[in-house]
């Protein structure tokens, strides 16, 4: 059973809340990758398609946020596999909804590479850019203790 | 005139076989590699080794055919993978 240690400034916690309640609300509505067509274009079956994908993400995005809840500055959380699972998913779907709302003029190499220089970040994406790197390590955190013999963390 | 031969019914059947469909993953810049061999793992119970090198494909490729057969099951593996936040899609083999 995954258990994480975090230590988190109230400061730190508030910025994340910031950024993870708006963007949390939008992938309500939106899934966060990109949908192709369904070989025969069939209208009817992407919407189920969209439909399933949201409904799925929408309970783990639930996870994650209960989570953001029960945190305070140091708090160690025990939770199942199929938390650790739910709680990798929605931080992989939050990641990629700030990276197209907010980062996106940031070149997939220097994402990739994390060579970002922080310091030429504008103002209104610093918080964002904390999420983005607090959800990466936390998904780092996760993978190691469910799958420990990978230690390669970096992005494909 | 003579009468018609009788003609045997001819009993070979063909049976129409389609060619598969591949679900294949797409690199993106966002995705962790360790998350994306997990993902591996899980959804196709890969070993270690076969998720790995599915993912330095994908890394290393920009994308990596991660399972061909019948239509239904490329779905559903489209789907699973979806869910877990990959740029996944299918497309039929020439």
């Amino acid at each position: 059973m995954p258990e994480i240690d975090f230590r988190l400034s109230p400061f730190f916690l508030q910025a994340l809340k910031d950024v993870l309640e708006p963007v949390s609300k939008s992938l309500r509505l939106q899934v966060a990758i990109k949908l192709r067509a369904t070989p025969d274009d069939d209208e009817l079956l992407e919407e189920a398609w969209r439909d399933s994908l949201l409904e799925h993400l929408n309970e783990d995005l639930a996870e994650l946020l209960q989570l953001l809840e029960e945190l305070s500055g140091e708090s160690v959380l025990r939770i199942s596999d199929g938390q650790a699972e739910s709680l990798l998913r929605a931080a992989s779907a939050i990641r990629l909804k700030i990276r197209e709302v907010f980062l996106s003029e940031l070149s997939e190499y220097d994402l990739e590479q994390g060579s970002i220089n922080v310091a030429k970040l504008r103002p209104e994406q610093h918080k964002p850019y904390a999420c983005f790197g607090f959800l990466a390590s936390f998904q780092e955190r996760l993978v190691v203790q469910l799958m420990p013999d990978f230690y390669d963390d970096e992005s494909i | 005139m003579g009468t018609n031969p009788q003609v045997e019914p001819d009993t070979k059947t063909s049976v129409a076989t389609e060619p598969p469909w591949s679900v294949i993953v797409l690199n993106d810049p966002v995705n962790l590699m360790s998350y994306v061999v997990l993902v591996f793992r899980r959804v196709f119970g890969f070993d270690e080794d076969k998720a790995r090198k599915h993912m330095m494909e994908v890394h290393q490729l920009g994308r990596s055919v991660v399972w061909a057969g019948d239509r239904e099951e490329a779905e559903a593996y489209v789907h699973e993978l979806q869910k877990w936040q990959l740029n996944a899609l299918m497309e039929r083999d020439a």
